[in-house]
């Protein structure tokens, strides 16, 4: 068996590049329509990626014109349509309200039949002014916080807790739903949540390196750093690459000066990479030795998702790197992630 | 119940069908075979695909931010545990095609940007179906699972509320043909500024539904929503007593009568025969009133545990030990005085030598319609056409199953009258209801 390696494809919005919208094949409005959302996961799903990431910020988006959705609606509205593929949005923790973000993962999780993953990140300060909160002075404390907190919700029910029991009028037992008493410097919460544990028991936890602090119970952690290594008992490791690959009409340079001409690109801490698509699949295929998968963010979605398709990820197939999700089968079992026990749950 | 000295108003008038999905109450019976999840995704999917097939405008999901408890315990009797709305309705946008959208979401424990911006993604991701079923909360209790706590006195919950939904609006109006304008306000409630990011839908804005009822609640919804979605859906006299006062408030607020449509909650049991009609209403009325239910809702207003009480025996001889009912089992009598309530129902039961249950049951028996589908189409006819109301909220007593036979001999019943659409006329939740454009952008 070769070494598992796990292939995450990035889509919001236009591409990475800031002037990805002016090269896509829709116009501006249209850069967000559920039809296009809908073609990108059921093509992922059929190249047997693990999973889509949804990225989000309430800044104003400067890759686009148009702004952009929220990341976990976007993730929920695929849930119904696919049944492999892994879902994973933003949801930011440091003016969230907790319960709120335990509820919209879980029932993603629900509702996608468990296959819901959380990149928890922290905000912007600037969001402190759209919710009239004080500016956190470290969003990473808090991040960790709120992880914690959103998984104790998530264990507020124990697995089995809905009984169904018509002979005593019990539809619950409520010996095992469990407040969860949360108190920090920033927010309290009393549980439990009000949806019960989802398929999954707890959906997958990922973190951007950066927002990483030795206390936040991470599954996954996404780096820009090519030394990146797991460490035994560590979360799994995936690298976050920024590509722009050769298409048929222009080689990769010349898009990227082109690109570049209507806009720079601001350096978001990921490895960039650029040049034919067989190329890259040989690049990741060095690297998948060396960490548990790769997050690809396309230059222009339009234009690199079918170098993509065409050469890279029927080479890793070839390379048997790619390991298609099984229909039915939760995004932790894909990642090899065993199902976690409940916190509350007494033997 | 049809009184024929009642003119119709509004002869032309169509029925107009949501569905309630609670997800929380004793209405569903879940104890049935058929019952599904209550939180499988098959049972959301199957229930919002029939309602499309029988052109219902809107799929409606209710909201609790705390589980439900009676004197500090957890209720255990209903259903208990749900999705959250939003992420449940993102996810059928996915998989239906027409019907609205309809999420039920706090003023209270949300902020106007983070909650404005995902209504409106529902919106563009729906095609224009989405909606936002206005409530607001003013419990500690509730409070307490969330970081701003419980702070909110009654008397400034409409006042939030409205220039919560005044904020969402200009949220959704931010677009102005080339970026987004700012948004910022600065009065008690909210002190905010931030650039919206979501792009218009094509029905503009959400449309707003609001359940509140109270004078405050009324004036909210008449000034600010496009539906009210009301309680008065199975007395005809009370709904049109309602509805006239919504109308006569629409007009006082500088708005066309009929600006403001008006959807009770109702609940619908459909059969064959009369005979049939009368079994089957008696045995959904049993199935959701249990004995052990029948002294719940009892031991609620009295305050103690009533458990070891025969339901079938007398309701008890000695006063509530509590003064007022408290919210913690759901809003309905919260606030009531228990004493006043106690004596009422043992008057009732003295007068119709009712036992405990047969009270509650009595009490429980007038959440709807009955009747064969004729019956039925003339009665809601008759409803919509003297001017009650503009159709029905129906809550299903069994999910995914319970629109089954509404969808498929009711509403062909309603259609033979031309009371009910044959198809939808649009692809917004706007158009199905035929409502103007948003009331910022006339």
């Amino acid at each position: 068996m070769p070494t598992p390696f796990h292939v995450f494809l990035e889509v919001d919005g236009g591409g990475w590049h800031p002037a990805a919208w002016r090269r896509s094949r829709t116009t501006p409005d249209q850069v967000f329509s559920p039809a296009r959302l809908k073609e990108f996961a059921v093509t992922a799903q059929a190249q047997g990626l693990t999973g889509l990431t949804f990225e989000d910020s309430t800044e104003p988006n400067p890759r686009n014109p148009v702004g952009h959705l929220d990341a976990v609606q976007r993730a929920a509205f695929l849930a119904g349509t696919t049944d492999a593929i892994g879902l994973l949005p933003v949801a930011a923790t440091t003016y969230s309200e907790p319960f709120h973000v335990a509820a919209q993962i879980a029932s993603l999780d629900h509702s996608s039949r468990g296959r819901a993953g959380w990149i928890a990140t922290t905000s912007p300060a600037a969001a402190a002014r759209s919710v009239n909160l004080p500016v956190e002075a470290d969003p990473a404390g808090e991040l960790a916080d709120v992880v914690r907190t959103v998984r104790a919700l998530w264990d507020s029910w124990e697995d089995d807790a809905v009984i169904r029991d018509v002979a005593t009028g019990r539809y619950v037992d409520r010996d095992r739903l469990h407040y969860v008493d949360v108190e920090t410097d920033s927010f309290s919460v009393k549980g439990p949540l009000t949806v019960p544990r989802s398929p999954q028991g707890q959906s997958v936890v990922a973190v951007h390196a950066r927002d990483l602090t030795p206390g936040t119970a991470a599954d996954v952690v996404f780096s820009g750093d090519e030394r990146a290594r797991r460490t035994a008992g560590g979360p799994l490791v995936v690298l976050d690459v920024e590509v722009a690959l050769d298409t048929e009409a222009h080689p990769a340079a010349d898009r990227l000066t082109a690109l570049d001409a209507d806009a720079t690109a601001p350096d978001r801490g990921r490895i960039r990479w650029s040049g034919s698509g067989e190329g890259f699949a040989r690049y990741l295929s060095d690297l998948a030795g060396s960490v548990d998968g790769v997050r690809v963010h396309a230059a222009v979605l339009d234009e690199d998702l079918r170098t993509l398709l065409r050469t890279t990820f029927p080479a890793l197939r070839v390379a048997r790197l790619l390991q298609p999700p099984t229909a039915g089968a939760t995004l932790r079992s894909t990642l090899g992630l065993a199902r976690p026990a409940n916190q509350f749950a007494t033997a | 119940m049809t009184d024929d000295t009642t003119e119709l108003r509004y002869p032309d008038a169509v029925v107009r069908f949501g569905v309630f999905f609670q997800g929380v109450n004793h209405s569903t019976i879940w104890s049935d075979p058929r019952s599904g999840s209550q939180l499988h995704h098959s049972t959301f999917t199957q229930l919002a695909q029939t309602a499309e097939r029988g052109l219902f405008d809107a799929f409606f999901l209710g909201e609790g931010l705390r589980l439900r408890e009676q004197r500090g315990k957890i209720h255990d009797l209903d259903v208990v545990g749900r999705p959250d709305a939003l992420t449940e309705l993102a996810t059928l946008a996915g998989l239906t095609s027409k019907i609205g959208l309809v999420a039920t979401q706090n003023t209270t424990y949300n902020d106007p940007a983070d909650l404005a911006r995902r209504l409106a993604s529902l919106d563009v991701l729906s095609g224009g179906r989405a909606a936002w079923n206005v409530v607001t909360t003013d419990n500690a209790w509730t409070g307490a699972n969330f970081r701003r706590g419980g702070y909110l006195d009654h008397a400034d919950r409409y006042e939030r509320a409205e220039r919560f939904v005044n904020l969402a609006k200009r949220v959704w109006d931010s677009w102005n043909g080339d970026g987004f304008d700012a948004v910022a306000s600065d009065d008690r409630f909210f002190d905010v500024e931030f650039t919206p990011t979501v792009p218009r839908s094509a029905q503009q804005h959400p449309v707003l539904f609001q359940a509140g009822d109270s004078p405050a609640g009324r004036d909210f919804a008449t000034r600010t929503a496009d539906v009210i979605f009301s309680r008065h859906g199975t007395d005809h006299a009370d709904a049109l007593a309602f509805a006239d006062d919504i109308r006569r408030r629409t007009v006082a607020a500088g708005r066309p009568e009929g600006d403001v449509l008006i959807l009770p909650g109702t609940q619908i049991v459909v059969a064959d025969t009369e005979a049939e009609v009368e079994e089957k209403a008696r045995w959904v009325l049993e199935q959701q009133v249990t004995p052990a239910t029948a002294l719940s809702l009892v031991g609620q207003v009295w305050g103690e545990d009533l458990s070891g009480y025969d339901p079938d025996g007398p309701l008890p001889a000695h006063d509530p030990v509590i003064e007022d009912i408290d919210g913690t089992r759901g809003a309905h009598r919260a606030g009531a005085n228990a004493r006043s309530l106690a004596q009422q129902w043992r008057a009732v039961a003295e007068e119709n030598k009712f036992s405990l249950r047969e009270l509650v049951l009595h009490h429980s028996s007038e959440r709807g319609f009955a009747g064969t589908a004729s019956q039925l189409a003339d009665e809601l006819t008759f409803w919509v056409r003297s001017g009650a109301s503009n159709g029905f909220n129906i809550t299903p007593y069994l999910v995914p199953s319970g629109l089954d036979d509404i969808v498929d001999q009711l509403v062909p019943a309603l259609q033979d009258r031309g009371a009910y659409p044959i198809e939808y006329v649009g692809d917004t939740l706007r158009e199905h209801l035929g409502l103007r454009a948003p009331l910022t952008r006339r």
